[in-house]
This record gives structure tokens, C-alpha cells and sequence, in this order.
């Protein structure tokens, strides 16, 4: 069990599934879904999405932008919802998050629901993705006092940066999976102070590299990796503001 | 509107990708392009190796290698929190201020169905009553447990036009809050501008 946290700074996560392209899909798939998970997610929206297309050809380079229509079911409270697109299944949890066991729980479900209805073939990607806001303490913070993933600048280089892009590939399961992680500055909170985005996004870099059946399993293992590096991008300082929990010795809560 | 051109190597040979600017139509002629899209635009002129294609905000980027064929697919986030953050710097950028960002950017991450049209209700405001201050915050009703958002209009000084404006500006956009979860009231608080 990873550590615990009662302010933790997640404010967004997402498992999405995406399915190969010889797997059915109609336009009736999201209604037979929402028959099967509306006690949990009984709100309906409907969006509007655009994908791009950028293909080089002989003849040049072509552009092509794609509208498709994407529904959301909330739950009451609206702190989750399920997505569903063209070939698409994602679940968003917003926080307060409910812990992984919660989460997960309707990650099954949902999933469950989809598979139930589609014959699904193939999965060309399956995500999960944990954005976290951190807000700092102070107006001028030094970032390797909390984070053990940053930005290096060395001492002839100016100190101040206006903005910059931390990032990263991690390669795991013999570059099966990959993990993305990114640290970017955010819009500024209340305070005034500096806060930053803390992304990580493991996902199955290897298209049909998991079997449906073992989907959910390598979201448990995904998300044992995402706390893994969760973890390893953040100094005690960091863990201090979010308030750890200790546990003593016999595994009880002590503070 | 601006159309995203990417061109470079091929990305299986690990190349790099340069993002460049067009003034093309986009979908259509009053549209502007979704905010992933213009965070790309915004490293135009730049050389980007092909694997860190996805981390400009795109959720995907899929490559197809056929016979001298290179295809990338783009496929708009699923997440949240890009698109309210991003919503939230554009507002801001427009000179309203957001004295609570906290509590805005929980409200539109509840009620994301009114990103879209908070942007575009702040755009109108800011671009018609250039003379007011522009404030957004979430109100709520102490009387009955209800909360919105609130986008209030300041003036130095008020006249018997100025709920006119106001009125006009509602309306041009009324619509577009029909349906949705969450709200967003235009009005003013008679409060004067600093």
C-alpha cells in the first residue's frame, strides 16, 4: 500500500481505453452502456471533439480535422464520470479522489459494461494518468527542495526561469509500457504563489500489447508503477505539506 | 483562422517535426482552434523530435509509415484540467481579474460543460465594455446552498445604460448555457472599478 496523504495535491485522473480500429463501433454503443452503469452514472452530456489528421503524402502535406461526438456520464455528485468516444472508454476521477480501491471499482464496471456489449479485438492504448497541482509555499521556491524531477540550469545559466517544460519517458515492461511524466508551471492559485503541474501518464506503448482479457490487471500494475514514480519525483519536504500519514510499527495511523 | 502544419522526417526515423503556421480556414471561419491545438502553435518555428509530439497537449499521436506515407493523428485530451487551465490564462489574459483561481478552477472542473462559454462571455465583455473592470468569482447563496459563477462588470461611474450593455451581452450567449450543468451569471455590483 502506498503513502498516505490527506491533502493530496491529485486533482484529475484517467484510465482510458482505446480499442483497435477492427473492433465494431456504432453509434447506439454508448446508450447500451449507459443501460448498464446509470445507477452509478446517471447524468448525460454530450460534446462536440475535434481530431486531427496530418498525413504526408507524395503530392504533400495533408490536413484533415475530424468532428466526433463524445458522452458523458457523471456520477450524482459529479466527482466521476465515464467517456465514451469512437472506439474510446475513459473514466475521469476529479477530486476529492476515492481512494485507488474506489477508482478502480468503477474502472471495472465501465469496462465491463464495453465489453460486454463490443466485441473488442484489439486495445491500441490503454492509459493512466494522474495530473497533480502543487502549490508552493512561498513566492520564490528552490525546486529541488521538493521535487526529486526537475529541471537542472547550472550556475552560469540565469535562476529565474519565466516558464519551462520538465519531461520524461520511462520505459518499463521491456518498452512495452511507457511513463510519461511532466512538470510544468500552472496558472497561480489564491495565494499568489508558484504551483506547479506534477503529470504522470503510464500507458501501454505497444499497441495490442496487452490481452482484453488482462486489461484491468495491467491497470493494477500501472498504477503500482504510478505510485512508484509519484514518489520518486518528490523530496519529504514536498510530503510535508501534504500532510503524510506515519504509520507506527504495527501498521497504525499515527498522525 | 490558423491551421497547424507539422512537417519533418519521418517519425520512425526519429526526426524532428516542425510546427509551423498557416492562414487557412480551420472549420470554420469564426472558430479558432481548440486550446490543444494553439498550445502546439505556440512552439511554431521550433524543431520538435517526433517523440515528444504528444507532450505539447495533444492526448495521441499515432504514426503510419506506408509507401513514402507519414501519418499523424492528433486526438483531442481527455482530461480536464488542460482544458480549465488553459480557459482559465485566456480570461485572465484578457485583463479579468480572478481573485479566487482555487475556487474557479474547482467550479469549472465540476461544471466543465461552461468552460467554453465563460471564455467566450469574458471575450464579449472584455471586447465591448472595454471601459469596465471585469471580475470572475464563484458566488454563493447563502440562503440556499447554490453556487455559480459570477462575472461582474465595474464601472467608474454608473448610468441608467449600463444594465443595457450588460443585457446585451447576456443575451448574445443565453443560449449557449441552456442545458448545461453549472452557471454563469453576467451582471454588475455596483461596486466602483479601481
Amino acid at each position: 500500500m502506498g503513502r498516505r496523504y490527506p491533502h493530496p495535491p491529485l486533482i484529475e485522473a484517467v484510465c482510458e481505453f482505446r480499442l483497435a480500429q477492427d473492433s465494431s463501433w456504432d453509434l447506439t454503443i454508448p446508450g447500451l452502456v449507459y443501460e448498464k452503469i446509470k445507477n452509478e452514472f446517471p447524468h448525460r452530456e454530450q460534446r462536440l471533439m475535434q481530431d486531427m489528421e496530418i498525413s504526408r503524402t507524395q503530392e504533400g502535406l495533408q490536413q484533415q480535422v475530424r468532428t466526433s461526438e463524445r458522452v458523458l456520464f457523471f456520477t450524482k455528485d459529479r466527482g466521476m464520470f465515464v467517456q465514451l468516444g469512437p472506439r474510446l472508454l475513459a473514466i475521469n476521477c476529479l477530486k476529492p479522489y476515492p481512494t485507488w480501491a474506489g477508482f478502480k471499482q468503477n474502472i471495472g464496471k465501465a469496462f465491463k459494461a464495453l465489453t460486454d456489449i463490443v466485441e473488442v479485438k484489439g486495445l491500441q492504448r490503454i492509459g493512466l494518468r494522474y495530473i497533480n497541482l502543487i502549490e508552493m509555499p512561498s513566492s520564490l521556491v528552490r525546486l529541488e527542495d521538493y521535487f526529486e524531477f526537475y529541471l537542472f540550469l547550472g550556475p552560469r545559466l540565469s535562476q529565474n526561469m519565466a516558464h519551462f517544460i520538465a519531461g520524461c519517458e520511462f520505459q518499463y515492461a521491456i518498452d512495452r509500457d511507457r511513463c510519461r511524466v511532466q512538470l510544468t508551471p500552472a496558472p497561480s492559485a489564491s495565494s499568489g504563489h508558484p504551483t506547479l503541474n506534477l503529470d504522470i501518464d503510464y500507458f501501454l506503448a505497444k499497441p495490442r500489447g496487452v490481452e482484453v482479457e488482462s486489461a484491468i490487471d495491467w491497470v493494477e500494475e500501472a498504477h503500482n508503477r504510478v505510485e512508484e514514480v509519484f514518489e520518486g519525483c518528490i523530496t519529504d519536504r514536498l510530503r510535508e505539506l501534504f500532510q503524510e500519514v506515519k504509520e507506527n510499527a504495527s501498521g497504525e495511523s499515527a498522525g | 483562422m490558423p491551421q497547424v502544419r507539422v512537417q519533418g522526417e519521418a517519425p520512425q526515423e526519429r526526426g524532428s517535426w516542425e510546427v509551423s503556421q498557416e492562414m487557412l480556414p480551420f472549420a470554420q471561419e469564426e472558430d479558432k482552434p481548440p486550446f490543444w491545438i494553439q498550445r502546439i502553435l505556440q512552439f511554431r518555428g521550433s524543431k520538435i523530435p517526433s517523440d515528444l509530439l504528444p507532450n505539447l497537449g495533444a492526448e495521441i499521436v499515432t504514426a503510419v509509415e506506408g509507401e513514402g506515407i507519414s501519418r499523424v493523428s492528433l486526438h483531442e485530451p481527455i482530461d480536464l484540467t488542460g482544458e480549465v487551465q488553459n480557459a482559465m490564462v485566456e480570461i485572465q489574459n484578457m485583463g479579468v481579474r480572478i481573485t479566487k483561481p482555487n475556487e474557479v478552477f474547482d467550479y469549472l472542473l465540476r461544471f466543465s460543460g461552461i468552460t467554453d462559454v465563460t471564455v467566450e462571455i469574458a471575450g464579449s465583455a472584455h471586447q465591448r465594455l472595454p471601459e469596465a473592470q471585469l471580475l470572475l468569482e464563484v458566488y454563493r447563496d447563502p440562503e440556499v446552498e447554490d453556487e455559480y459563477l459570477a462575472l461582474y462588470a465595474r464601472f467608474r461611474e454608473y448610468d441608467e445604460s449600463v444594465m443595457d450593455k450588460i443585457k446585451a451581452i447576456r443575451r448574445g450567449h443565453s443560449e449557449r448555457l441552456v442545458g448545461k450543468e453549472g452557471w454563469l451569471l453576467f451582471t454588475t455590483d455596483f461596486q466602483p472599478a479601481e
